[in-house]
């Protein structure tokens, strides 16, 4: 059964059906094809997801992002991390890095961060001087960012699969999001050094500073809020989801003044279809599993690789590289979906915890974004440039180290991990 | 290249153009009206939810309540509609996420062949998933829900719903492609990804 499941996933899969379906399709097949269990299993495991009070977060935390994005605010936190960085060595490159670190407490999405950041400031960095190719490399790498810093999608993903709590993972999220956001800054800060990228320094003043945080507080303050909220048990993930969503609301119909209800209808709606998007691939991914727990893949999984890898680093660098692999093929929810399962029951068996498997899985299957062939932020941000994936792709190698550098690091010291 | 494209002159004889245009306004009105009916859900679901679990966290909080007992059953109700009206507007935009990387390297027909099987693929899986749910739906249709009394095969219809939108939007995105070709194919708009 498991072996017809591989087969139909691959072969759709490669053949371009969406990932969604190609989940629904093989393990329907899967199940048509045995005598045990009935197909009234797909139903029942389509169906469970949607039942999931947890699972409400999600369309409301898309729906918070795109509620703030879509107004004046995005111009306001462009203009914010501007301030910040733009007159340093690498500066104009480093606005992206900082951008996705602003909008990605907002956001949560690294492809709307990539399309949205990248649109406004990669022909805004070509015009100053820098390469193509750099501007293309540094925006699809620094989206990455997004889907670490709280709200983020993938790790409310990973707790569904995980039972980690979803607040405990946004809170060690920030430190991996921060660390990234600091090579890139690196990256960034080498390149023009090394390359003599054009560098125009502007005094910093303080007036102009103060009134951009003004101007910026209310989306800086959402991720903080959201923290403290699930941090100290205030609110479960699904309310803080809510309040999110009134509380950008409440920003743009009082504060910035630009709320129409055009624009929330749109935001909605798009809201609904990410939430559809993302919820095919959870509801086949449930199938997947319990077909998977059925005949008990994961646990003659993590004996295999117990008595086969023994010492429990080697398992980790193993993990590492399966994931690496999957996610330059497979898309970041589909990947912790399938992968969680299998790898969670591993980390339990060699005393990993899993509140830090949550966070290299999400960093490593992050990286898969910008990596060829399928890499979402690298299409984007290479559209955007007028470049060829593969000039975008060479320039990406330094970001690569830099990314790989600190998933090392969170993968091996697990005090890195906060709880 | 669109299947009924560059034909001869007899094959055009088999297929005339009226019926093709027929077949195109047909295939956009059951998505306009599909299209309409998912907005409508999501917008509709989101809003209910929205302000009822905004009224239960101010009830919780502000007058120090445990919250509404009813509204907790609600999301179980409403939240299958929401999705499913967001997986079959995501097939109508084109929005679910592929790996393209076979369906790139192939020469206009090949693609075309390649999407044309693809969406039959589809159509078929969701027909007998809808058969599936409609049968599960019936099983669980004496279950009911505690507090609102409402039957167990409510949230099953969502299922069908969704797998019955899924296979007509695919239909109808077949018939445009088989007419104007892979460009008839939506394209995935990035702010409707979520992540």
């Amino acid at each position: 059964m498991m072996l017809a499941l591989t087969l139909v996933f691959f072969i759709l899969l490669f053949l371009a059906v969406p990932v969604g379906h190609v989940l629904v399709i093989a393990s329907g097949v899967a199940v048509g094809i045995s005598d045990f269990p009935p197909m009234a299993v797909v139903a029942q495991q389509m169906f469970a997801p949607t039942q999931s009070f947890p699972m409400l977060s999600l369309p409301f935390f898309i729906l918070a992002g795109s509620l703030m994005m879509s107004g004046e605010l995005g111009r306001n936190l462009i203009s914010f991390a501007t301030m910040l960085v733009a007159r340093y060595r690498g500066g104009l490159g480093s606005v992206s890095v900082v951008g996705s670190t602003v909008f990605g407490g907002v956001s949560g999405s690294a492809v709307a961060d990539a399309t949205a950041l990248g649109s406004m400031l990669i022909p805004w960095q070509q015009k100053e001087g820098y390469p193509a190719g750099f501007t293309a490399a540094n925006n699809a790498a620094s989206a990455m960012i997004a889907v670490l810093i709280p709200p983020s999608i993938p790790l409310i993903l990973y707790s569904l699969v995980s039972g980690e709590s979803i607040g405990a993972l946004f809170i060690a999220g920030v430190l991996p999001g921060l660390a990234i956001t600091i090579v890139f800054v690196m990256v960034c800060n080498l390149s023009a050094r090394i390359r003599n990228f054009p560098h125009r320094p502007e005094p910093f003043e303080w007036q102009k500073f103060n009134r951009l945080v003004v101007q910026a507080a209310p989306a800086l303050a959402m991720p903080i809020m959201i923290l403290v909220l699930l941090r100290f048990g205030i609110a479960t993930p699904t309310e803080v989801a809510i309040i999110a969503t009134l509380y950008a609301l409440a920003m743009g119909a009082f504060v910035y003044r630009d709320m129409t209800l055009v624009r929330f209808k749109e935001a909605v709606i798009s809201a609904g279809v990410a939430t559809g998007v993302v919820m095919l691939v959870i509801m086949g991914s449930a199938i997947v599993g319990w077909l998977a727990t059925f005949t008990q893949i994961p646990q003659t999984f993590a004996s295999w690789a117990v008595t086969t890898l023994e010492e429990p680093w080697l398992i980790i660098l193993a993990m590492n590289a399966i994931m690496l692999i999957v996610g330059m093929f497979i898309d970041l929810p589909a990947a912790i979906l399938l992968l969680g399962p299998i790898f969670v029951p591993l980390a339990q068996t060699i005393g990993l915890d899993t509140l830090q498997l949550g966070i290299i899985m999400v960093l490593n299957l992050s990286v898969g974004l910008f990596t060829p062939p399928v890499g979402t932020t690298l299409f984007i941000s290479s559209t955007i440039a007028r470049v060829s994936i593969i000039r975008a792709s060479r320039e990406l190698i330094p970001y690569y180290f830099a990314a790989l550098f600190v998933l090392a690091l969170f993968s091996y010291v697990p005090m890195l991990t906060i709880r | 290249m669109g299947l009924f494209e560059g034909r001869s002159t007899s094959a055009r004889k088999l297929g005339p153009e009226a019926s093709q245009s027929l077949l195109m306004r047909a295939a956009t009105g059951v998505d306009a009206v599909f299209g309409w009916l998912c907005q409508a859900l999501v917008i509709g679901t989101t809003v209910i939810l929205l302000a009822v679990l905004g009224a239960n966290v101010v009830a919780r909080y502000a007058f120090a309540q445990g919250g509404i007992e009813w509204i907790s059953e609600v999301p179980e109700q409403l939240f299958p509609w929401m999705i499913a009206a967001g997986i079959v507007l995501a097939v109508q935009r084109g929005d679910h996420i592929a790996v393209d990387l076979i369906y790139k390297a192939l020469s206009k027909r090949a693609a075309l062949f390649l999407v044309l099987a693809i969406l039959v693929l589809i159509i078929v899986a969701y027909a007998v998933l809808f058969v599936i749910t409609w049968q599960t739906a019936d099983i669980v249709s004496s279950q009911r829900s505690p507090l609102l009394g409402i039957s167990g095969s409510w949230g099953y219809y969502a299922l069908m719903f969704m797998a019955a939108g899924t296979a007509l939007s695919s239909l109808t995105i077949m018939i445009k492609v088989m007419v104007r070709g892979v460009s008839a194919l939506p394209a995935a708009n990035p702010e409707d990804s979520p992540i």
